[in-house]
């Protein structure tokens, strides 16, 4: 059906995983408490993510009251979540030509930025900052498949990084499936291209939970499947996501291990 | 969501209390009963359908109207052998007073959010056959749009507008073109003269939209262990717009009769259970096969009353008498 | 579902950070205090619930995530960054089947470490990045926007902008004057956007989001002759004192608890005249009358500072700029010690002492974090 052997005999995929392999995760802080940092007002922090060849920039901008423009927006309860998210041209390999003059986004991005918003408005716990609003900027710097999970995990990390009261971690993952049994996680883009595949968020795994009680926060898949097997790619999915979880938690605290010991 | 309406908190408790019965504001009697489907076919066009939404008393909730026209365009350079297909979603002052300057630029509306889940329901799946919308490769292909007026806004607006995308492409009749030598010769749009030819719809995927009522605080939801406290929330489908501003979560899914997902949504909101997400998958099935039906009816009806006359006309008849 | 068994073990790729980064940078001392290993693991009160200092020690200091449950128990309160969550029913612990139903659990909603202060239980952010307004602060603001409410708003490096009532002003002309319509149409005059003033904390509303400040008093009030210095959050504590007065009270520095630093050049006749230091001059009640005429709203920087006295005040912004550099906490004595540093401080071996004029020396972070462990030496050897 496909050019290509997604998943072959020896149980392995074309970038040389197994199909329960999940890509090199690596986060960092840009912001730390280096040269120049300290004349700056330091609300704001910019996070690093490198999911496989994901390369992903957040930077978080309050809670902090609006400014005049967006003023109107404001909520006297709780806050407001903004959310820009800017696809580089040059994140994949052809460098994409964008139709229309005016830099506003595509349609593929705006979606995004609807759902991660709809998301995140229940994660942040928005009542604790009544009157104000928070800026998340999100720009991809490359792309390499499952880019959504990407930014969503990213996001994730970069509230942690700014202290921001969130519920609970959530973590993104995404999924596809070949030949209508072997479940692939951590999709790169040319198995997103060639097959069925899917996002899935979850907010508070651990690899110990039960899989059919993860609380499941967002799904999107766009791809024609039939719905029995609906539950494996689920069961996947939700399987990557609690992994990832752990390994988030600890990377975010040695990330910030040594913003504890260092006023003197 | 619209924004400019505003329920009371007494509203809100009943509403909300009556769901918590199995009841609902309109009369319904169950929370996975929806509004009567009615659909109506111009008879003087192809592809023109008006879908509304009708209340138990039978008076109008939400109607949408969608007409597809076709044009003869060039091909895109990367697919040379596809035509293409839109869907353009019309909601403004005439829908309703909250939809009022409604278009912002740069950030997507919920309703903007369902044309999209629409448009690409329909392309992803293969719904609609690009490849024969070809009339000559790399030169002249089809482009079809689809119009999609929301006429009345009382929710289901998801719903409605596929069930409309779905009648109108299998209604639609596109002008017959003769090709001579690589080029075109005649476009036959004068349906009359010659008839039309069907858009090649492969299936017909349908998208409801399940809405979450979730009254546990977040907190609660995401730190209860599950075994406690199983199924708090309520889900209701075809929910009006009341119902739907009440609501905290949404679940979106197109399925097709095959029992195929043709695409699965659930763009943030509440946490759900996978369970229960995979409920709600097969939940939608009969719903999907149900209107699936519906559809097909309607415009069975639709083409016998086309052909009411046609035995007048036709030269059998003669000799039959004669 | 069928499906979960065929799951096998989801496999994962990320470099083991996390011990490399303990061993490294945490002390001996440290190591103790922050028990790292157990922190993933949520710890429960029902263990060893007897021996209470081993209990205080787990819960003092662990880093924690979060979604992390904190505790489960009914004795205590929950603080900042923490929520709750009430248990319908009761989890099957082993012979503990019948829990009250009050009993809480306490979560962490943020990246922290706990802090328990009797039966609070608190999580204290890693990244202290915004100022948590407290009554009673001396802190600096900038002001932001003139309302037509008769309001300041000032941003006070805090979540949400702060509130200076007309009202919580001294008006030119003296204590008792009588406030009138055309004091609200000056307000403008008074203080513009951009200004920067010094002032007090007179309330917090709203879940600290509401913040009102207040200037009256001869301490408080507009800034000129000086320049501002923001530092990273945590590095200026509260204390009895934020003013103090360096190089023969020429030097006034301001350590706002905000973490806003003003550093000015103050008139040596004034300090002059009031030889018991500055802390006489608030009680002075008719001092107040003679000196809130309408120069303190002024603008103009005083004419008689020349560029020696520039240099000076450039040379303490960047004894701060040192400080903070090495997340040192900013102190008078600190401040002090370092400009003695700094002025015997050589540039290299056989080289000659930095000149005044030639501060620039001190922006290379090199030396910067020479002269930082160098303060930290030498504080140690004092003891």
């Amino acid at each position: 059906m496909s050019r290509f052997e997604f998943y072959n005999s020896q149980g392995l995929r074309i970038d040389g995983r197994r199909n329960f392999e999940l890509k090199n995760f690596e986060s960092s802080l840009t912001t730390t408490s280096n040269f120049n940092n300290f004349s700056r007002n330091s609300q704001s922090s910019t996070t690093y993510l490198q999911m496989g060849q994901n390369k992903i920039l957040v930077n978080i901008d309050g809670p902090k009251e609006p400014t005049n423009s967006n003023k109107s927006k404001i909520d006297q309860d709780k806050a407001v979540l903004d959310i820009n998210i800017n696809v580089t041209k040059f994140s994949k390999v052809n460098r994409q030509v964008s139709t229309n003059n005016n830099n506003s986004p595509d349609k593929q991005t705006q979606e995004w930025e609807f759902e991660i918003k709809r998301l995140f408005e229940k994660i942040i716990i928005m009542d604790s900052y009544p009157k104000s609003i928070i800026n998340i900027a999100v720009t991809v710097l490359q792309q390499d498949g499952g880019i959504l999970a990407s930014i969503i995990n990213c996001v994730s990390i970069a509230l942690m990084n700014n202290s921001i009261q969130i519920y609970d971690i959530v973590t993104a993952c995404s999924v596809g499936v070949v030949d209508q049994m072997h479940y692939l996680l951590d999709l790169n883009h040319l198995e997103e291209q060639f097959l069925t595949s899917g996002t899935i968020a979850v907010v508070g795994g651990s690899p110990t939970q039960n899989v059919e009680d993860a609380n499941v926060c967002l799904l999107s898949f766009n791809d024609i499947f039939p719905l029995d097997l609906l539950d494996g790619f689920m069961m996947a999915g939700i399987k990557g996501c609690c992994t990832l979880k752990d390994i988030m938690v600890t990377q975010v605290k040695a990330m910030n291990i040594n913003k504890l010991i260092e006023i003197q | 969501m619209a924004k400019e309406l505003e329920l009371n908190n007494t509203e809100k408790k009943f509403i909300l209390s009556l769901l918590a019965q199995n009841q609902r504001l309109d009369g319904r009697k169950s929370l996975i009963e929806t509004r009567n489907l009615d659909i109506k076919i111009n008879p003087d066009a192809y592809g023109d359908v008006y879908v509304s939404l009708l209340t138990p008393e039978g008076s109008v909730s939400t109607r949408v109207h969608c007409k597809i026209t076709a044009d003869i365009v060039k091909p895109k350079d990367k697919r040379p052998f596809e035509g293409s297909f839109y869907v353009n979603c019309e909601i403004n002052g005439l829908t309703g007073l909250q939809f009022e300057n409604y278009s912002k630029p740069n950030s997507m509306s919920s309703e903007g959010y369902y044309t999209r889940f629409l448009e690409s329901m329909i392309l992803r799946s293969n719904a609609l056959d690009l490849e024969q919308l070809c009339i000559i490769a790399g030169e002249k292909v089809w482009d079809i749009r689809l119009d999609l007026h929301v006429l009345e806004y009382d929710g289901g607006f998801l719903e409605c507008a596929s069930i409309a995308c779905l009648t109108s492409l299998l209604h639609f009749k596109r002008p017959y073109v003769e090709v001579q030598n690589e080029k075109i010769h005649k476009v036959y749009t004068d349906l009359d003269e010659r008839d039309g030819v069907n858009l090649g719809v492969l299936h017909i995927p349908i998208a409801v939209k399940f809405n979450i009522f979730q009254q546990l605080p977040t907190e609660e939801l995401i730190k209860q262990s599950n075994n406690t406290n199983p199924g708090k929330e309520l889900v209701a489908i075809d929910c009006t717009i009341k119902e739907e501003m009440l609501s905290n979560g949404e679940v979106l899914v197109a399925l097709n009769k095959n029992r195929e997902i043709v695409q699965l949504d659930k763009p943030g909101g509440v946490p759900l259970q996978s369970y229960k997400l995979l409920e709600l998958a097969n939940m939608a099935l009969p719903m999907v096969e149900n209107i699936t039906s519906k559809i097909l009816k309607a415009i069975e009806i639709d083409e016998s009353k086309r052909n009411e006359y046609a035995y007048l006309l036709s030269a059998e008849n003669d000799r039959y008498d004669g | 579902m069928s499906a979960a068994n065929k799951i096998l073990n989801v496999i994962t790729h990320s470099k083991d950070i996390g011990n490399i980064d303990f061993n490294i940078q945490l002390s001996n001392e440290a190591k103790e205090i922050y028990n790292f290993e157990s922190s993933d693991d949520d710890f429960d009160m029902t263990s060893d619930s007897d021996d209470e200092e081993t209990e205080n020690k787990k819960l003092v200091n662990q880093m924690i995530a979060p979604g992390d449950l904190v505790i489960r128990s009914n004795e205590y309160m929950k603080g900042h960054n923490t929520y709750t969550t009430e248990d319908l029913k009761p989890i099957a612990f082993s012979g503990e089947e019948t829990q009250k139903d009050d009993e809480l659990n306490i979560y962490s909603s943020t990246l922290g470490v706990i802090s328990k202060i009797n039966k609070l239980i608190s999580i204290e952010n890693v990244n202290k990045n915004l100022y948590m307004a407290e009554i009673g602060d001396h802190i600096i603001g900038q002001i932001v926007e003139v309302t037509s409410s008769k309001k300041w708003k000032l941003n006070i490096n805090g979540n949400n902008l702060a509130t200076l009532q007309l009202s919580s002003i001294n008006l030119p002309g003296g204590l008792l004057r009588r406030k009138n319509e055309q004091d609200e149409l000056n307000m403008k005059q008074l203080l513009k956007v951009g200004d920067l003033i010094n002032c007090e904390v007179q309330g917090v509303y709203a879940n600290r989001n509401d913040v009102h400040l207040h200037t009256r008093s001869l301490n408080y009030g507009k800034l000129r002759n000086g320049a501002l210095i923001k530092v990273k959050m945590g590095l200026i504590q509260r204390k009895k004192t934020h003013t103090h007065f360096f190089n023969n009270n020429s030097i006034k520095i301001i350590l706002g608890c905000n973490c806003f630093i003003w550093v000015s050049h103050e008139m040596t006749d004034r300090v002059n005249n009031n030889d018991k230091g500055p802390q006489t001059i608030k009680s002075d009640i008719t001092r107040i009358e003679q000196d809130t005429s309408f120069e303190i709203y002024s603008d103009i920087n005083d004419p008689n500072i020349d560029i020696k006295k520039r240099i000076l005040i450039s040379k303490y912004i960047i004894i701060i700029k040192i400080l903070a550099f090495n997340n040192l906490v900013i102190s008078e004595q600190r401040i002090s010690a370092l400009y003695d540093m700094l002025l015997s401080y050589k540039t290299g071996e056989g080289m000659e002492t930095v000149g005044s004029e030639s501060l620039y020396v001190f922006n290379d972070p090199e030396v910067m974090q020479e002269l930082g462990s160098q303060l930290i030496q030498s504080e140690k050897m004092r003891g």
